[in-house]
């Protein structure tokens, strides 16, 4: 059965290539959902079974430690996966992110084997 | 800091990560020559070590190719998507920059990136300012990557 | 909207120390990334935990204007002088605004200015910035100065 996900990211066009490259991983997510912010994406998890989460880390609203910490926070939402996206991720970022529960990280630019095998480990 | 060898390396391995595009790099301009013939340009902010200005610039029909090779669909005009993922390209170029400049311990931070675009511009960087441009060739032209830099 | 008095305070600083121009600030408004025609804009960034950029996009007839009372002498074409003096002002700007956002020093770092300068561009930021634009006007001419801002955390 298809799996679902949840890309937030406050560009567009970066929602747009991540799902692009999703698609290329050759996992099959049957529903592929989008939210512009921390905040949309807590709203989002509410309302949809969500498989596995793919965040950015630099948001306005509610950036992406700040979404970890508030969904760490609600019991029905708190265990799914989520694998931080960045460019500029240093260690230490990529820590703290880890420190609120994120399963992973993966590093701009990306391929799709490395989506592939990132997210593979936690469906 | 050799930047037409960074540029290169970098360039090639956002191309070959997320863009599938075959690309093949130039040698970098002459000293003082600049790219012509664009309509698209994307460009941020570096500063630390050194202060820098990273960009990538496009004709219309290379920014639309590498756009819409980028995002998985037909682009036919230089829209808010092209200025968007030429922007993330600028993006990963100067996150690559920075990565491979703190292994010559010089430190960066990166400011978020500028889309320029019309039918006629041309940027400048400060005089004593030093340029490096590299082309790089596509099925459907030319683009340039460019860094401007003084060392602070 | 909240940093429009900043431009104001930086840009009405720097035009009557630096330039010796008085400039009247007229209402702050949200640009549109509209076509700017036979212009020229300093852009510079600003980077570290807040990041952003700073822009002030002027006619042609302004920019020689403003070179020409900035250097002291009479600049009539856009010129290497007037592509340097609108980045630099460009890097006065975010310097002075810097001193006010960030006391600390820690917070905003300025990276290089450059110039952009055309018959037909637009300039858009693109990182789902806040921003915040203020018109300035001075003997019949005017100019825009444009700051765009996001903190990440």
């Amino acid at each position: 059965m298809g799996k679902t996900v949840l890309i937030v990211d406050d560009s567009n066009t970066m929602r747009k290539i991540v799902s692009r490259a999703l698609r290329q991983a050759g996992i099959d997510f049957s529903t592929i959902l989008e939210a512009g912010d921390g905040q949309e994406a807590l709203d989002v998890l509410s309302a949809n079974a969500v498989d596995v989460v793919l965040s950015d880390i630099n948001m306005p609203n509610m950036n992406g430690l700040e979404f970890l910490k508030a969904k760490a926070e609600i019991p029905a939402i708190k265990d799914i996966p989520v694998v931080m996206i960045s460019t500029e991720t240093g260690a230490d970022i990529i820590n703290e992110a880890k420190s609120y529960g994120a399963k992973g990280a993966i590093k701009k630019p990306f391929t799709p084997e490395l989506i592939n095998e990132t997210l593979g480990a936690l469906l | 800091m050799d930047f037409s060898k960074i540029i290169a390396e970098t360039t090639e391995e956002i191309f070959n990560c997320m863009i599938f595009i075959d690309i093949a790099a130039q040698p970098p301009l002459e000293s003082g020559k600049q790219a012509m013939g664009c309509h698209v340009s994307a460009m941020i902010g570096l500063t630390g070590g050194i202060s820098a200005m990273l960009g990538i610039h496009c004709p219309s029909t290379v920014g639309l190719a590498v756009a819409g090779a980028m995002l998985g669909m037909e682009l036919e005009e230089v829209d808010a998507d092209v200025k968007d993922a030429l922007g993330e390209i600028a993006n990963m170029l100067a996150g690559g920059i920075k990565e491979r400049l703190s292994s010559e311990d010089i430190d960066l931070e990166l400011a978020i990136p500028t889309a320029v675009a019309g039918t006629s511009y041309v940027i400048s960087a400060p005089k004593g300012s030093q340029r490096v441009v590299v082309p790089f060739i596509i099925e459907q032209g030319r683009f340039f990557v460019e860094i401007k830099y003084q060392l602070n | 909207m909240e940093h429009a008095q900043h431009i104001i305070d930086a840009t009405q600083d720097i035009f009557s120390s630096m330039i010796m121009l008085e400039v009247t600030a007229g209402e702050p408004f949200v640009r549109n990334n509209d076509k700017l025609i036979n212009s020229i804009s300093g852009i510079i960034g600003l980077a570290g935990p807040t990041k952003g950029m700073l822009a002030i996009h002027m006619a042609n007839a302004a920019a020689l204007a403003v070179t020409s009372a900035f250097l002291g002498m009479e600049v009539e074409e856009i010129d290497d002088d007037v592509r340097d003096a609108i980045g630099e002002l460009a890097n006065m700007l975010a310097g002075n605004m810097k001193s006010v956002l960030d006391p600390g020093g820690s917070d905003i770092k300025l990276s290089m200015p450059s110039a952009v300068y055309g018959e037909d561009y637009s300039v858009d930021c693109l990182a789902g910035a806040q921003s915040v634009t203020v018109p300035f006007t001075f003997d019949g001419l005017g100019f825009l100065v444009e700051l765009q801002l996001r903190t990440d955390g």
